[in-house]
């Protein structure tokens, strides 16, 4: 019969919360009593097999699920508080770059990305702003891309009156994210960058090209005059080598 | 990393998605783990995962910043995983003998596995001393967390650690894994 400080001191030696001393103690019980040596062993073995059971992996989508779940249950900023029209219903991050975004947009095909907006007054563009990111409402599946290249996760959200296609990426090196969209008379409207440095971004009828490289958050905004079903195919290119493709699609007005 | 989470956990309060997503990453691994060694079911892990993040954010004002952030949420981890084998005590309308006869292939393939044989014997314990053994060999937490943890004292801790361990090596001992 093994005693109460011989057992307490094999499980503290498994848990590793003996002291030096403890140890040795045990080791002396260990060499002159086979029947704790027995007990010792077993329990060792079953600390070996809990440590070698292979951890199991979440699913690819669950942290995405989590996060949408979480944005859509944010507060969103008070109606009666803002009062400039749509653009003052965009995610506030987002809305002064917005702004420039849309000037680009109606200006030219093919830009060159705006830099420091980061020294806009977001408030004088969008009236009061909350610190709350906005609970835009998830249309879609998120995206994850877990490539050696680049990471990230990509999304629709509703942002009314537009679409925004939501890219929180991360690249190491220079990434070309292509984005072709098909929808009935769905137009590019803007593209607003929340993070990161200054991009190149090109827009030409469907199809808008952005260059990616570090932590990047932006979103590009489109017009879904219908609210019709809208398809998006995505091409990741490095070299002009495309690495990676994926669709994303919201359904549209049920 | 851990003591990082106070800050992140301010920030989540401001609606900071970022550091949501960070804590999510930090701890989606060790939670879903946890569930799934706790109720034994993949889907039921992972409804229980997203299920407590999403409590432990909407509960985020009752969260004492003196206290560490993975207890809590390992807590709840735990309180969710119970809640759910309890709510399965109630609409469970065959015996477990006849559920174990209920066995897919797949299933039956993943048993002669020996990772899938120790989480056999987990199951065969009860869930009091499962959760001791999950929370010292799984998640890597000391007599004095798992005593903030389940709200015991360290005594509780091992008393309760040392019975749990007992069953588990009877519980491998007779599946001839020891």
């Amino acid at each position: 019969m093994i005693d109460q400080r011989h057992l307490e001191l094999i499980h503290g030696e498994i848990d590793g919360e003996n002291s030096a001393e403890e140890s040795r103690e045990l080791q002396q019980a260990l060499e002159s009593s086979a029947e704790c040596r027995a007990l010792y062993e077993d329990l060792r073995r079953v600390a070996d097999l809990l440590q070698d059971a292979k951890p199991v992996e979440p699913p690819r989508q669950l942290r995405a699920r989590i996060v949408d779940a979480w944005v859509d249950a944010q507060p969103r900023p008070a109606p009666g508080r803002v009062g400039r029209g749509w653009l003052s219903m965009l995610t506030p991050g987002y809305a002064g770059a917005f702004a420039m975004g849309l000037l680009v947009a109606f200006g030219a095909v093919s830009v060159q990305r705006w830099a420091g907006d980061a020294d806009l007054d977001i408030s004088q563009l969008a009236g009061t702003m909350t610190q709350h990111e906005a609970g835009a409402k998830a249309l879609s599946e998120r995206l994850v891309i877990d490539l050696e290249e680049i990471s990230g996760s990509v999304v629709i959200r509703r942002q009314d009156p537009l679409l925004m296609v939501e890219f929180d990426l991360n690249s190491a090196g220079s990434v070309d994210v292509v984005v072709a969209f098909e929808g009935s008379d769905v137009r590019f409207n803007g593209l607003a960058q929340r993070q990161g440095e200054a991009l190149a971004v090109t827009a030409e009828g469907s199809r808008v090209s952005i260059k990616n490289q570090g932590e990047q958050r932006l979103a590009l905004f489109l017009n879904n005059p219908w609210n019709g079903a809208v398809n998006l195919e995505l091409g990741f290119y490095v070299d002009g080598q495309l690495i990676h493709e994926a669709g994303l699609n919201h359904a549209g007005q049920q | 990393m851990r003591d990082a989470d106070s800050e992140l956990v301010t920030q989540c309060r401001s609606g900071n998605r970022r550091a949501f997503e960070t804590l999510v990453q930090r701890y989606e691994r060790p939670i879903f783990n946890a569930a799934y060694r706790m109720v034994d079911s993949l889907d039921d892990a992972r409804d229980v995962t997203q299920t407590v993040f999403l409590k432990a954010f909407e509960k985020l004002d009752s969260f004492d910043p003196h206290y560490r952030f993975y207890s809590w949420i390992y807590r709840i981890a735990l309180n969710e995983s119970i809640n759910l084998l309890n709510g399965r005590k109630h609409v469970t309308s065959i015996s477990e003998e006849q559920a174990s006869d209920w066995k897919t292939p797949e299933e039956n393939l993943r048993t002669s596995q020996v990772c899938d044989r120790v989480q056999d014997a987990l199951k065969s314990i009860s869930s009091e001393y499962r959760s001791v053994i999950i929370l010292k060999h799984f998640l890597g937490c000391s007599y004095s967390d798992i005593s903030q943890i389940l709200q015991v004292e360290e005594k509780t801790v091992k008393s309760r650690l040392f019975t749990a361990r007992q069953r588990l090596r009877q519980a491998l001992l007779d599946s001839e894994l020891i």
